[in-house]
C-alpha cells in the first residue's frame, strides 16, 4: 500500500560469525504501518524485536531490504520521530524539564525560546509532571522518569513514535496506569506507533495491529488484527471480555507455539 | 554525635597514649603531642610556618591546576578517538609504570631548581589519573545516552558538551581525586629535593637538625594542606555539579 507512514520490505539482519559462517537475527521482514495506526511487535526473547525497532529509528544499519519512513529511505535516524526507550534513558545532570526540552532540540531553530518553553511546560502537565519539573530523574520514581521519557518524545509531535518495551522495568500496578495514561495520549495525537513488547496484554489493549515474530531467524510469524473497539481507555474495559480473551490467546498461542510445537506434529498437520 | 563520639574519642585515647610513652623515651627518637603542638605554635610565632604552608599551597594549586586541564583536555580527546587512544597509549603507560620520583633529576636539569621545577612535578606525578579517569569516563557514555542523542539529532558540539562530558564527570572527579594525592606527593618531593623551600624544605631541614618536634608539626601542616585541597575539590563538585553522588573513594 502507498500510504504506509512506515514501510519495510524484504529487510533482513545477519553478524558475520567465522570466516562463512553468519548468524541470521532477521529475516525478510515486510511489515506496513499507516498513518495514526499503532502496531505492537510481540516475540520471545531473541526474536529481534528490539534490533526491528532500532532498524525502523535508523539506530542499526539493516542489508538486505529497505525501510522507508515517510516515503525516505532509512539510511540515518529519519526526521520528525520520538523514541522511548527501555529504562528511559534521562540525562541524569538535567531535570525533567530540560530532558523533555531535548524532544525540541531538532526544531530548535523554528521555536522562539519562550514558545520553546511554553511547549514543555505543556508537555509535562500532560505527563502529570508538573509538580516535578525542576527534579532530577533520580530525584523521582522510575514511572515518572519513564513519563519523562514519553513527554521527550511526544513534545516536538513528531510523526512517527517508536517505543521499546517502555513499561517493562515498571511494577504493575504503575505499568497499568501509564498504559491507560498512553491510550488516552494516542488517542490524542496523530504519530504513527509502533510498540515493542512482551505483555500480550498490553499489547491487545494498545494496538490496531500485533505483528507476531518467531525466532531463529527472527521473522513476522502472523499479523493479528485487533478489531475491539476504541476508545479504549481502561485496562479492566477489557476484562471478561470474549473477544479481547481470544486475541490474547491467538496472540500468546503464536509466541509460544513457535518455542514449543515439536517439528514432527507440525509437519503432520496436528497443530493444536 | 554517634558519627563524630567515637572517631574522636579513639584520637583522643591515642593522643593520651602517645602523650604518656612519648614521656619515657628520647625526645629525638618520639616526640610528644604537647610538645608538636608546642613546636606548632613556635613556627607560627616566628614566622616560618606560614609563609612555608602558602608556598606548598601555591606550588600545589599551580601544578595540579595545570594537571587538571590538560588532563581532562587530553583524556577527552583520547576517549573520543581510537587514533590518539593508539597514538598516546605507550606514553601513557610508561608514565604510569615509572616511579616518578626518578625524573626529578631531569627535571632539574631541564628546569633548573626554582619554582618552575617544582609545579612540573607536581604537574607530572597529578597528570596521569586525570588523563586516564576523563578517558575512562568519556568511553564508558552508555549506549542508551547516545541513542538519545542520535534520535533527537544532537550536533557533535552538543554530543560531546552535553552528553559525553557530563557523562563522564564522576569519573572525572574521581581522577581529580586521585591526582590530588599524587600532585601532593609530587609537591612535598619537589620542595623537599628540588629547592628545598616550604613545607618539604621544613621537614628536610628539621629532620636533618633531628628536631623531631619541629618535624612533626611540619609533617601535619602537609597533611592539613592535602585536607583543605581535597575539601576545596568536594565543594567544587558539589557547588558545580549537585547532580554527581561522592564516590567515596579513599585517595591516599
Amino acid at each position: 500500500m502507498d500510504d504506509a507512514i512506515i514501510d519495510i520490505r524484504g529487510v533482513g539482519k545477519h553478524f558475520a560469525q567465522r570466516r562463512d559462517s553468519r548468524k541470521v537475527v532477521l529475516e525478510d521482514i515486510n511489515l506496513q504501518v499507516h498513518a495514526g495506526e499503532f502496531v505492537s511487535l510481540v516475540g520471545a526473547s531473541g526474536c529481534g524485536k528490539t534490533t526491528l525497532l532500532r532498524m525502523i529509528g535508523g539506530l542499526v544499519p539493516y542489508e538486505p531490504g529497505a525501510v522507508r519512513v515517510n516515503g525516505e529511505l532509512v539510511d540515518s535516524v529519519p526526521r520528525r520521530i520520538g523514541f522511548v526507550f527501555q529504562d528511559a534513558a534521562l540525562l541524569p545532570w538535567r531535570t525533567i524539564e530540560e530532558n523533555v526540552a531535548i524532544g525540541l532540540n531538532e526544531y530548535r531553530k523554528s521555536f522562539s525560546k519562550q514558545e520553546a518553553r511554553d511547549r514543555v511546560a505543556a508537555q509535562v502537565e500532560l505527563v502529570g509532571l508538573t509538580e516535578f519539573a525542576s527534579y532530577l530523574p533520580r530525584q523521582v520514581s522510575g514511572g515518572m522518569q519513564q513519563r519523562a521519557g514519553l513527554a521527550r518524545a511526544l513534545v516536538g509531535e513528531p510523526d512517527v513514535l517508536l517505543m521499546d518495551e517502555p513499561f517493562g522495568a515498571l511494577d504493575a500496578f504503575t505499568r497499568m496506569r501509564l498504559q491507560e495514561e498512553l491510550a488516552e495520549i494516542v488517542r490524542r495525537t496523530s504519530a504513527t506507533t509502533v510498540f515493542v513488547t512482551h505483555d500480550v496484554d498490553e499489547a491487545v489493549f494498545l494496538s490496531d495491529r500485533i505483528a507476531v515474530m518467531s525466532i531463529g531467524p527472527g521473522t513476522i510469524r502472523e499479523v493479528v488484527d485487533v478489531d475491539l473497539p476504541r476508545p479504549r481507555l481502561q485496562r479492566q474495559e477489557l476484562l471478561g471480555n470474549r473477544r479481547a480473551s481470544e486475541l490474547r490467546d491467538r496472540v500468546l498461542e503464536l509466541v509460544i507455539g513457535d518455542r514449543t510445537v515439536p517439528p514432527a506434529v507440525e509437519a503432520a498437520g496436528v497443530r493444536p | 554525635m554517634k558519627r563524630w563520639g567515637l572517631p574522636l574519642l579513639s584520637v583522643v585515647i591515642f593522643l593520651g597514649i602517645w602523650q604518656i610513652v612519648g614521656n619515657r623515651v628520647d625526645p629525638i627518637l618520639f616526640a610528644t603531642p604537647s610538645a608538636v603542638v608546642d613546636a606548632f605554635v613556635a613556627m607560627i610565632r616566628d614566622g616560618q610556618l606560614g609563609p612555608a604552608f602558602l608556598s606548598a599551597m601555591g606550588d600545589l594549586a599551580v601544578g595540579y591546576g595545570l594537571a587538571a586541564v590538560v588532563g581532562i583536555a587530553l583524556g577527552m580527546v583520547v576517549g573520543r578517538s581510537e587514533v590518539a587512544e593508539r597514538v598516546l597509549n605507550p606514553y601513557i603507560n610508561f608514565f604510569q609504570a615509572t616511579p616518578l620520583i626518578a625524573l626529578v633529576p631531569l627535571v632539574v636539569i631541564w628546569f633548573g631548581v626554582g619554582f618552575k621545577a617544582r609545579i612540573f612535578v607536581v604537574f607530572l606525578f597529578a597528570l596521569w589519573s586525570i588523563l586516564i579517569n576523563t578517558a575512562t569516563g568519556v568511553k564508558s557514555t552508555p549506549r542508551a545516552l547516545i541513542d538519545v542523542g542520535r534520535v533527537y539529532k544532537f550536533t557533535r558540539t552538543q554530543s560531546i558538551m552535553g552528553i559525553a562530558l557530563p557523562n563522564a564527570v564522576p569519573s572525572i572527579f574521581a581522577g581529580l581525586r586521585i591526582g590530588l594525592g599524587k600532585g601532593l606527593i609530587g609537591m612535598v618531593i619537589a620542595q623537599m629535593n628540588i629547592s628545598v623551600t616550604g613545607l618539604g624544605g621544613l621537614v628536610i631541614d628539621y629532620g636533618n637538625a633531628f628536631k623531631t618536634a619541629y618535624l612533626l608539626a611540619a609533617i601535619i601542616t602537609a597533611s592539613l594542606v592535602g585536607v583543605i585541597a581535597a575539601a576545596g575539590l568536594e565543594v567544587l563538585r558539589r557547588v558545580l555539579f549537585p547532580w554527581t553522588k561522592s564516590e567515596g573513594i579513599n585517595t591516599w
